[in-house]
């Protein structure tokens, strides 16, 4: 089963991540509001997950900073970058997420994405 | 100490405002958008049911285009006209042929294109690729029929002393009610508040149209019977890059 990290500052998006991917069959491992907090949860836990889905504009920690950390502790993470700003794309990218998603986007392509992580995985 | 204009202060606050607002409401279209699919992925769900979701889906697309268009007017203000590059007007029409149906599940559209250049470039950049999609995007929407048929025509024309090109689209279904001509809308963006108008849409393409030295135009096909509308979004013509 894969697992998910979700990193999202709106409690209501957090929720609605958790509540689509449990009914998807996904394991929600955690869930953190900002940059920082996804941080310490990461380093925390001795079981990484598979996926992280990333915000962006976050207090205390952008998610863009967040991404950069956790790739550098650990450059096999996946981060699937979300964000209503897509100029911010070439940024998550450059510091190692491995797609992007712009909000508002379909709950299947997000789930299509983390389906191709998981089959490389 | 140098001093700043006042509208300076004005103009920092209505950008922080627009940031904030934009960022607010796609959040909020993510949960409209994934419940509503939440509802449609129900096996037993009845078609009228369906058919409501299916509606509301559309709506949250048409809001998030408009955001996203505000955001991109707001981004070229900023940069100037520098960052203007040119744009192949014929590839940004396919482009905006191709996204409609996500924004009109319900709706069958038929484009016919009757003229169209190869040539065709245009300064504009990501701008005028909104305008584009927006102007099929207001095309569709005034139309009430569940069938459209959508004549596009790409022509050479003129505006001030600069040479352009138009992209005229014509439906002679459409409707245009009082507050969706162009001219009411050039009379609210010359301080005449007196008049009320109409979708956000005509209004963000008549200020970006202007900002990139172009215009829009909205009016019936036949003056004065309020059937049928022609939109002729013109830009300036650029060399291929």
């Amino acid at each position: 089963m894969t697992s998910v990290l979700i990193v999202d500052d709106e409690l209501f998006i957090v929720e609605l991540y958790r509540d689509i991917l449990q009914l998807r069959g996904y394991k929600v491992m955690g869930t953190a509001f900002d940059g920082e907090e996804a941080l310490r949860k990461y380093n925390n836990s001795d079981d990484k997950p598979d996926v992280i889905i990333m915000d962006h504009r976050m207090p205390v920690m952008n998610g863009v900073d967040a991404t950069r950390e956790i790739i550098r502790l650990n450059p096999m993470q996946k981060v699937i970058f979300v964000s209503a700003d897509v100029l911010v794309e070439k940024e998550a990218r450059d510091a190692g997420a491995v797609d992007f998603l712009p909000k508002p986007f379909r709950m299947d392509d997000l789930i299509e994405k983390m389906e191709k992580i998981s089959r490389f995985h | 100490m140098t001093e700043s204009h006042p509208t300076q202060g004005i103009e920092r606050l209505s950008a922080v405002f627009m940031d904030l607002l934009s960022h607010d409401i796609l959040n909020n279209n993510q949960a409209v958008l994934s419940y509503l699919e939440l509802v449609l992925a129900n096996p037993d769900l009845n078609a009228k049911a369906r058919d409501y979701a299916e509606k509301a889906i559309s709506h949250v697309r048409t809001s998030t285009v408009l955001v996203e268009h505000a955001k991109n007017l707001m981004a070229a203000r900023t940069a100037g006209p520098n960052s203007f590059r040119p744009i192949d007007l014929m590839r940004s029409v396919m482009l905006a042929i191709k996204e409609l149906p996500r924004f009109f599940p319900a709706k069958q559209i038929r484009v016919r294109m009757v003229q169209g250049p190869t040539d065709a470039y245009v300064l504009g950049g990501a701008l005028a690729d909104d305008l584009v999609l927006n102007a099929f995007i207001d095309m569709v929407r005034t139309d009430p029929g569940d069938e459209v048929a959508i004549d596009v025509r790409i022509i050479k024309s003129e505006h001030g002393s600069k040479m352009c090109w138009s992209l005229v689209l014509s439906d002679p279904n459409t409707v245009l009610q009082p507050g969706m001509k162009s001219e009411e809308f050039s009379a609210l963006l010359s301080q005449d508040n007196s008049k009320m108008v109409k979708m956000a849409g005509f209004l963000f393409a008549g200020i970006a149209a202007h900002l990139l030295g172009g215009e829009f135009d909205a009016k019936e096909l036949a003056a004065g019977t309020g059937q049928g509308g022609e939109f002729a979004l013109t830009l300036v013509k650029a060399g291929k890059p």
